[in-house]
Protein backbone atom coordinates (compact mmCIF):
# COMPACT_ATOMS: atom_id res chain seq x y z
CA UNK A 1 0.00 0.00 0.00
CA UNK A 2 1.59 3.26 -1.11
CA UNK A 3 0.20 6.66 -0.15
CA UNK A 4 1.30 9.36 -2.60
CA UNK A 5 0.13 12.94 -3.06
CA UNK A 6 -0.68 12.71 -6.78
CA UNK A 7 -1.45 16.38 -7.41
CA UNK A 8 1.81 16.98 -9.30
CA UNK A 9 2.65 13.48 -10.48
CA UNK A 10 0.90 10.48 -12.00
CA UNK A 11 1.02 7.20 -10.13
CA UNK A 12 0.60 3.73 -11.62
CA UNK A 13 0.41 0.81 -9.23
CA UNK A 14 1.06 -2.61 -10.73
CA UNK A 15 -0.42 -5.86 -9.41
CA UNK A 16 1.41 -8.17 -7.05
CA UNK A 17 2.83 -10.94 -9.21
CA UNK A 18 5.27 -13.83 -8.89
CA UNK A 19 8.75 -12.35 -8.72
CA UNK A 20 10.74 -12.93 -11.91
CA UNK A 21 13.88 -15.01 -11.57
CA UNK A 22 15.95 -12.35 -13.34
CA UNK A 23 15.23 -9.11 -11.52
CA UNK A 24 17.57 -7.12 -13.77
CA UNK A 25 15.75 -8.05 -16.94
CA UNK A 26 12.40 -7.38 -15.21
CA UNK A 27 13.49 -3.79 -14.61
CA UNK A 28 15.16 -3.39 -18.01
CA UNK A 29 12.06 -4.59 -19.83
CA UNK A 30 9.87 -2.00 -18.14
CA UNK A 31 12.38 0.78 -18.72
CA UNK A 32 13.68 -0.19 -22.16
CA UNK A 33 12.61 3.04 -23.80
CA UNK A 34 13.68 5.27 -20.91
CA UNK A 35 17.07 6.80 -20.11
CA UNK A 36 18.05 5.47 -16.71
CA UNK A 37 19.73 8.09 -14.52
CA UNK A 38 20.14 6.31 -11.21
CA UNK A 39 19.43 2.98 -9.56
CA UNK A 40 19.18 2.82 -5.76
CA UNK A 41 18.90 -0.39 -3.77
CA UNK A 42 16.83 0.45 -0.73
CA UNK A 43 14.38 -0.99 1.78
CA UNK A 44 10.95 0.07 2.89
CA UNK A 45 10.54 1.19 6.48
CA UNK A 46 9.12 -2.29 7.16
CA UNK A 47 12.32 -3.76 5.73
CA UNK A 48 11.20 -5.17 2.37
CA UNK A 49 13.68 -4.74 -0.51
CA UNK A 50 12.81 -2.06 -3.04
CA UNK A 51 14.87 -0.97 -6.02
CA UNK A 52 14.28 2.67 -6.96
CA UNK A 53 15.08 3.69 -10.52
CA UNK A 54 15.14 7.33 -11.65
CA UNK A 55 14.77 7.83 -15.40
CA UNK A 56 13.63 10.17 -18.14
CA UNK A 57 11.32 9.39 -21.02
CA UNK A 58 9.88 11.75 -23.63
CA UNK A 59 10.74 14.75 -21.48
CA UNK A 60 9.01 13.36 -18.39
CA UNK A 61 10.78 12.45 -15.17
CA UNK A 62 10.09 9.00 -13.78
CA UNK A 63 10.67 7.13 -10.55
CA UNK A 64 9.97 3.41 -10.46
CA UNK A 65 9.83 1.38 -7.27
CA UNK A 66 10.37 -2.37 -7.78
CA UNK A 67 9.16 -4.05 -4.59
CA UNK A 68 10.11 -7.58 -3.54
CA UNK A 69 7.98 -9.57 -1.11
CA UNK A 70 9.48 -13.04 -0.67
CA UNK A 71 8.56 -14.55 -4.04
CA UNK A 72 6.20 -11.79 -5.21
CA UNK A 73 6.94 -8.42 -6.72
CA UNK A 74 5.17 -5.31 -7.85
CA UNK A 75 6.05 -2.05 -9.51
CA UNK A 76 4.89 1.45 -8.65
CA UNK A 77 5.65 4.00 -11.39
CA UNK A 78 5.62 7.74 -10.75
CA UNK A 79 5.94 10.28 -13.54
CA UNK A 80 5.70 14.02 -13.88
CA UNK A 81 7.11 17.13 -15.51
CA UNK A 82 8.57 18.47 -12.27
CA UNK A 83 11.69 16.55 -11.37
CA UNK A 84 11.66 17.68 -7.74
CA UNK A 85 8.06 16.53 -7.29
CA UNK A 86 8.87 13.13 -8.74
CA UNK A 87 12.02 12.71 -6.67
CA UNK A 88 10.14 13.69 -3.54
CA UNK A 89 8.02 10.56 -3.95
CA UNK A 90 10.98 8.40 -3.01
CA UNK A 91 10.09 8.81 0.66
CA UNK A 92 6.52 7.71 -0.08
CA UNK A 93 7.78 4.58 -1.81
CA UNK A 94 10.01 3.77 1.14
CA UNK A 95 7.07 4.21 3.51
CA UNK A 96 5.00 1.65 1.55
CA UNK A 97 3.47 -1.07 3.71
CA UNK A 98 2.34 -4.50 2.61
CA UNK A 99 -1.42 -4.98 2.40
CA UNK A 100 -1.84 -8.54 3.61
CA UNK A 101 -5.58 -8.74 2.94
CA UNK A 102 -6.20 -11.41 0.35
CA UNK A 103 -9.14 -12.92 -1.48
CA UNK A 104 -7.12 -16.09 -1.87
CA UNK A 105 -7.83 -19.02 0.42
CA UNK A 106 -4.75 -19.54 2.60
CA UNK A 107 -6.06 -22.15 5.04
CA UNK A 108 -9.10 -24.41 5.04
CA UNK A 109 -10.40 -22.89 8.29
CA UNK A 110 -11.21 -19.77 6.27
CA UNK A 111 -14.03 -21.77 4.67
CA UNK A 112 -16.02 -21.57 7.89
CA UNK A 113 -15.12 -18.09 9.04
CA UNK A 114 -17.62 -15.40 8.07
CA UNK A 115 -15.22 -12.49 8.50
CA UNK B 1 -29.51 -38.64 -7.62
CA UNK B 2 -32.02 -41.30 -6.83
CA UNK B 3 -33.20 -41.27 -3.24
CA UNK B 4 -32.01 -37.74 -2.57
CA UNK B 5 -34.13 -34.73 -1.88
CA UNK B 6 -33.14 -33.42 -5.32
CA UNK B 7 -34.52 -36.36 -7.26
CA UNK B 8 -36.79 -35.04 -9.99
CA UNK B 9 -35.49 -31.49 -9.91
CA UNK B 10 -34.91 -29.67 -13.21
CA UNK B 11 -31.28 -29.38 -14.28
CA UNK B 12 -30.16 -26.93 -16.94
CA UNK B 13 -26.63 -26.20 -18.13
CA UNK B 14 -25.81 -22.54 -18.57
CA UNK B 15 -22.86 -20.59 -19.92
CA UNK B 16 -21.43 -20.23 -16.42
CA UNK B 17 -22.46 -23.53 -14.85
CA UNK B 18 -25.92 -24.85 -14.12
CA UNK B 19 -29.31 -24.07 -12.66
CA UNK B 20 -31.18 -26.62 -10.57
CA UNK B 21 -34.79 -25.84 -9.80
CA UNK B 22 -37.79 -27.29 -8.02
CA UNK B 23 -40.24 -28.80 -10.54
CA UNK B 24 -43.09 -26.83 -8.87
CA UNK B 25 -41.42 -23.58 -9.96
CA UNK B 26 -38.36 -21.44 -9.35
CA UNK B 27 -40.00 -19.73 -6.38
CA UNK B 28 -40.07 -23.08 -4.54
CA UNK B 29 -36.33 -23.44 -4.91
CA UNK B 30 -33.59 -22.36 -7.27
CA UNK B 31 -29.89 -23.18 -7.07
CA UNK B 32 -27.21 -21.69 -9.28
CA UNK B 33 -24.08 -23.78 -9.52
CA UNK B 34 -20.79 -22.61 -10.94
CA UNK B 35 -17.17 -23.65 -10.88
CA UNK B 36 -14.69 -20.88 -10.19
CA UNK B 37 -10.92 -21.14 -10.46
CA UNK B 38 -10.37 -18.55 -7.75
CA UNK B 39 -10.47 -20.15 -4.30
CA UNK B 40 -11.76 -17.55 -1.91
CA UNK B 41 -12.33 -17.53 1.85
CA UNK B 42 -16.00 -17.74 2.83
CA UNK B 43 -15.84 -14.16 4.14
CA UNK B 44 -15.07 -12.93 0.60
CA UNK B 45 -17.83 -15.11 -0.88
CA UNK B 46 -20.36 -13.70 1.58
CA UNK B 47 -19.17 -10.19 0.83
CA UNK B 48 -19.68 -10.85 -2.90
CA UNK B 49 -23.25 -12.07 -2.28
CA UNK B 50 -23.96 -8.96 -0.23
CA UNK B 51 -22.73 -6.75 -3.05
CA UNK B 52 -24.97 -8.56 -5.55
CA UNK B 53 -28.03 -8.47 -3.28
CA UNK B 54 -28.32 -5.16 -1.41
CA UNK B 55 -31.17 -6.54 0.74
CA UNK B 56 -28.61 -8.97 2.23
CA UNK B 57 -26.15 -6.25 3.28
CA UNK B 58 -27.02 -6.44 6.95
CA UNK B 59 -28.16 -10.06 6.95
CA UNK B 60 -27.12 -12.28 9.83
CA UNK B 61 -24.89 -15.18 8.81
CA UNK B 62 -25.13 -18.73 10.01
CA UNK B 63 -22.17 -20.85 8.92
CA UNK B 64 -21.81 -24.59 9.01
CA UNK B 65 -19.04 -26.81 7.81
CA UNK B 66 -19.43 -30.19 6.21
CA UNK B 67 -17.59 -32.85 4.31
CA UNK B 68 -18.98 -34.06 1.03
CA UNK B 69 -19.56 -37.70 0.23
CA UNK B 70 -16.48 -37.42 -2.00
CA UNK B 71 -14.33 -36.38 0.97
CA UNK B 72 -14.03 -32.69 0.05
CA UNK B 73 -14.24 -29.89 2.60
CA UNK B 74 -17.36 -27.80 2.14
CA UNK B 75 -19.34 -25.11 3.88
CA UNK B 76 -22.80 -23.60 3.79
CA UNK B 77 -23.61 -20.04 4.81
CA UNK B 78 -27.20 -18.98 5.42
CA UNK B 79 -27.84 -15.25 5.09
CA UNK B 80 -30.93 -14.13 6.98
CA UNK B 81 -32.42 -10.67 6.47
CA UNK B 82 -35.66 -9.65 8.16
CA UNK B 83 -38.67 -10.23 5.93
CA UNK B 84 -36.58 -11.69 3.11
CA UNK B 85 -36.08 -15.21 1.90
CA UNK B 86 -32.88 -16.77 3.20
CA UNK B 87 -30.01 -16.81 0.76
CA UNK B 88 -27.98 -20.04 0.89
CA UNK B 89 -24.34 -20.09 -0.18
CA UNK B 90 -22.46 -23.35 -0.50
CA UNK B 91 -18.91 -24.10 -1.52
CA UNK B 92 -16.96 -27.27 -2.16
CA UNK B 93 -13.20 -26.91 -2.05
CA UNK B 94 -11.16 -28.54 -4.79
CA UNK B 95 -7.58 -27.83 -5.73
CA UNK B 96 -8.14 -26.72 -9.31
CA UNK B 97 -11.31 -24.84 -8.51
CA UNK B 98 -14.13 -24.23 -6.08
CA UNK B 99 -17.72 -25.23 -6.76
CA UNK B 100 -20.17 -22.52 -5.70
CA UNK B 101 -23.88 -23.01 -4.97
CA UNK B 102 -26.29 -20.14 -4.43
CA UNK B 103 -29.85 -21.01 -3.50
CA UNK B 104 -33.04 -19.18 -2.71
CA UNK B 105 -36.60 -20.26 -1.93
CA UNK B 106 -39.31 -17.60 -2.05
CA UNK B 107 -42.13 -19.78 -0.65
CA UNK B 108 -42.05 -19.36 3.11
CA UNK B 109 -43.60 -22.72 3.91
CA UNK B 110 -41.08 -24.53 1.72
CA UNK B 111 -37.91 -22.86 3.02
CA UNK B 112 -37.09 -25.50 5.61
CA UNK B 113 -37.32 -28.38 3.16
CA UNK B 114 -35.34 -26.38 0.63
CA UNK B 115 -32.53 -25.76 3.13
CA UNK B 116 -32.33 -29.50 3.78
CA UNK B 117 -32.30 -30.22 0.06
CA UNK B 118 -29.62 -27.61 -0.52
CA UNK B 119 -27.38 -29.17 2.12
CA UNK B 120 -28.07 -32.56 0.60
CA UNK B 121 -26.99 -31.32 -2.82
CA UNK B 122 -23.73 -29.85 -1.53
CA UNK B 123 -22.97 -32.96 0.51
CA UNK B 124 -23.68 -35.34 -2.35
CA UNK B 125 -21.59 -33.46 -4.91
CA UNK B 126 -17.82 -33.32 -5.12
CA UNK B 127 -15.18 -30.96 -6.43
CA UNK B 128 -14.61 -33.36 -9.31
CA UNK B 129 -10.90 -33.45 -8.46
CA UNK B 130 -8.93 -36.67 -8.00
CA UNK B 131 -9.26 -37.83 -4.34
CA UNK B 132 -5.52 -38.66 -4.40
CA UNK B 133 -4.51 -35.17 -5.49
CA UNK B 134 -1.99 -33.10 -3.58
CA UNK B 135 -4.29 -31.03 -1.41
CA UNK B 136 -4.67 -28.53 1.40
CA UNK B 137 -5.51 -29.95 4.79
CA UNK B 138 -7.09 -28.53 7.90
CA UNK B 139 -5.03 -26.89 10.64
CA UNK B 140 -5.21 -23.74 12.76
CA UNK B 141 -2.84 -21.05 11.36
CA UNK B 142 -0.64 -19.21 13.86
CA UNK B 143 -2.52 -16.16 15.15
CA UNK B 144 -1.45 -12.86 13.53
CA UNK B 145 1.08 -14.50 11.22
CA UNK B 146 0.72 -13.42 7.58
CA UNK B 147 0.02 -15.98 4.87
CA UNK B 148 1.17 -16.27 1.29
CA UNK B 149 -0.24 -19.03 -0.86
CA UNK B 150 2.28 -20.82 -3.09
CA UNK B 151 1.53 -23.43 -5.74
CA UNK B 152 1.61 -26.41 -3.34
CA UNK B 153 2.05 -24.84 0.07
CA UNK B 154 1.12 -21.91 2.29
CA UNK B 155 3.93 -19.82 3.72
CA UNK B 156 3.34 -18.14 7.10
CA UNK B 157 5.44 -15.15 8.14
CA UNK B 158 5.71 -13.75 11.67
CA UNK B 159 4.03 -10.43 12.46
CA UNK B 160 7.41 -8.69 12.59
CA UNK B 161 8.59 -9.89 9.19
CA UNK B 162 10.87 -9.16 7.42
CA UNK B 163 12.91 -8.12 10.48
CA UNK B 164 12.13 -11.59 11.81
CA UNK B 165 13.30 -13.95 9.03
CA UNK B 166 11.27 -16.96 10.20
CA UNK B 167 9.29 -18.87 7.59
CA UNK B 168 6.71 -21.48 8.53
CA UNK B 169 5.63 -23.46 5.50
CA UNK B 170 2.71 -25.88 5.45
CA UNK B 171 2.91 -28.15 2.42
CA UNK B 172 -0.18 -29.59 0.82
CA UNK B 173 -0.71 -33.23 1.79
CA UNK B 174 0.72 -35.83 -0.55
CA UNK B 175 -1.13 -39.07 -1.17
CA UNK B 176 0.68 -42.33 -0.60
CA UNK B 177 -0.59 -43.15 -4.08
CA UNK B 178 1.57 -40.33 -5.47
CA UNK B 179 5.19 -41.46 -4.91
CA UNK B 180 6.40 -39.05 -7.59
CA UNK B 181 5.33 -36.05 -5.54
CA UNK B 182 7.01 -37.41 -2.41
CA UNK B 183 10.23 -38.08 -4.28
CA UNK B 184 10.22 -34.55 -5.66
CA UNK B 185 9.86 -33.10 -2.17
CA UNK B 186 12.63 -35.32 -0.81
CA UNK B 187 14.98 -34.28 -3.60
CA UNK B 188 14.41 -30.57 -3.21
CA UNK B 189 13.84 -30.31 0.53
CA UNK B 190 15.26 -33.32 2.38
CA UNK B 191 14.70 -33.41 6.12
CA UNK B 192 17.79 -32.83 8.32
CA UNK B 193 19.69 -36.11 8.64
CA UNK B 194 20.21 -38.05 11.83
CA UNK B 195 17.99 -36.11 14.21
CA UNK B 196 14.55 -37.59 13.70
CA UNK B 197 12.39 -38.40 16.70
CA UNK B 198 8.94 -39.95 16.88
CA UNK B 199 6.04 -37.53 16.78
CA UNK B 200 2.38 -38.17 17.47
CA UNK B 201 -0.68 -35.95 17.52
CA UNK B 202 -4.24 -36.82 18.38
CA UNK B 203 -4.87 -38.04 14.85
CA UNK B 204 -1.53 -38.74 13.19
CA UNK B 205 1.93 -40.15 13.76
CA UNK B 206 5.26 -39.38 12.21
CA UNK B 207 8.69 -37.92 12.78
CA UNK B 208 10.15 -34.68 14.01
CA UNK B 209 13.52 -33.46 12.69
CA UNK B 210 14.41 -30.47 14.87
CA UNK B 211 17.48 -29.13 13.05
CA UNK B 212 18.80 -25.64 13.86
CA UNK B 213 18.43 -24.41 10.29
CA UNK B 214 15.19 -26.17 9.53
CA UNK B 215 12.66 -27.84 11.80
CA UNK B 216 10.54 -30.43 10.03
CA UNK B 217 7.44 -32.24 11.25
CA UNK B 218 6.23 -34.99 8.97
CA UNK B 219 3.05 -36.83 9.87
CA UNK B 220 1.07 -39.44 8.05
CA UNK B 221 -1.83 -41.83 8.11
CA UNK B 222 -2.60 -44.67 5.76
CA UNK B 223 -3.49 -42.25 2.94
CA UNK B 224 -1.56 -38.97 3.13
CA UNK B 225 1.66 -37.37 4.32
CA UNK B 226 1.49 -33.95 6.00
CA UNK B 227 4.58 -31.78 6.31
CA UNK B 228 5.37 -28.54 8.13
CA UNK B 229 8.75 -26.78 7.97
CA UNK B 230 10.06 -23.94 10.08
CA UNK B 231 13.25 -22.12 9.15
CA UNK B 232 15.31 -21.18 10.99
CA UNK B 233 14.42 -23.80 13.53
CA UNK B 234 14.96 -21.90 16.78
CA UNK B 235 12.76 -19.14 18.06
CA UNK B 236 9.30 -20.12 16.84
CA UNK B 237 9.32 -23.86 17.49
CA UNK B 238 6.44 -23.49 19.96
CA UNK B 239 4.35 -21.81 17.24
CA UNK B 240 5.13 -24.62 14.81
CA UNK B 241 4.35 -27.27 17.40
CA UNK B 242 1.01 -25.62 18.16
CA UNK B 243 0.12 -25.60 14.47
CA UNK B 244 1.12 -29.24 14.01
CA UNK B 245 -1.05 -30.28 16.96
CA UNK B 246 -4.11 -28.92 15.14
CA UNK B 247 -3.63 -30.82 11.88
CA UNK B 248 -6.69 -32.82 10.91
CA UNK B 249 -6.42 -35.71 8.45
CA UNK B 250 -7.94 -35.34 5.00
CA UNK B 251 -11.58 -36.49 5.25
CA UNK B 252 -12.47 -39.88 3.86
CA UNK B 253 -15.04 -40.25 1.15
CA UNK B 254 -18.28 -41.96 2.05
CA UNK B 255 -21.08 -43.79 0.30
CA UNK B 256 -23.06 -41.67 -2.12
CA UNK B 257 -26.03 -42.01 -4.36
CA UNK B 258 -25.35 -38.53 -5.63
CA UNK B 259 -23.90 -37.02 -8.75
CA UNK B 260 -20.23 -36.86 -7.61
CA UNK B 261 -19.00 -34.32 -10.14
CA UNK B 262 -21.98 -32.01 -10.23
CA UNK B 263 -21.37 -30.80 -13.76
CA UNK B 264 -21.12 -34.33 -15.10
CA UNK B 265 -24.43 -35.07 -13.39
CA UNK B 266 -26.09 -32.14 -15.09
CA UNK B 267 -24.86 -32.86 -18.60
Amino acid sequence: MVEIDASEVSVERGPLRPLPVNLGSWRSRLLESARVLETIESRTEEGWPVTLVRSEQDGAHQLHGFFELIDRGCVVAIAGADRAAVDACRADLERAVVDWTSDELLAIVQLWESG
Amino acid sequence: MSGSRFAGWNRVKTSYGAIISDPRGHDHGLVRVRRRRAREPMAAIIEGARRRSPEMRSAAVDLRRLVTAGGDHAAIATLRANGRADRLLGVILGEAAMVHFEGVCEVAGAAGAFALAFADLVRQCSSGDDPDRRRMFEYRPPPSWRGLRRSTSTLWLPPTCPADPARLEVFDAISVADPGARLTRELFAPAPAGTAAPLATRALTGQLSPGPDVWVARLSDDRFTYEVRLSPGGEHVAVAEALVATIEPIPRSGPTDGPAGVFEWIS
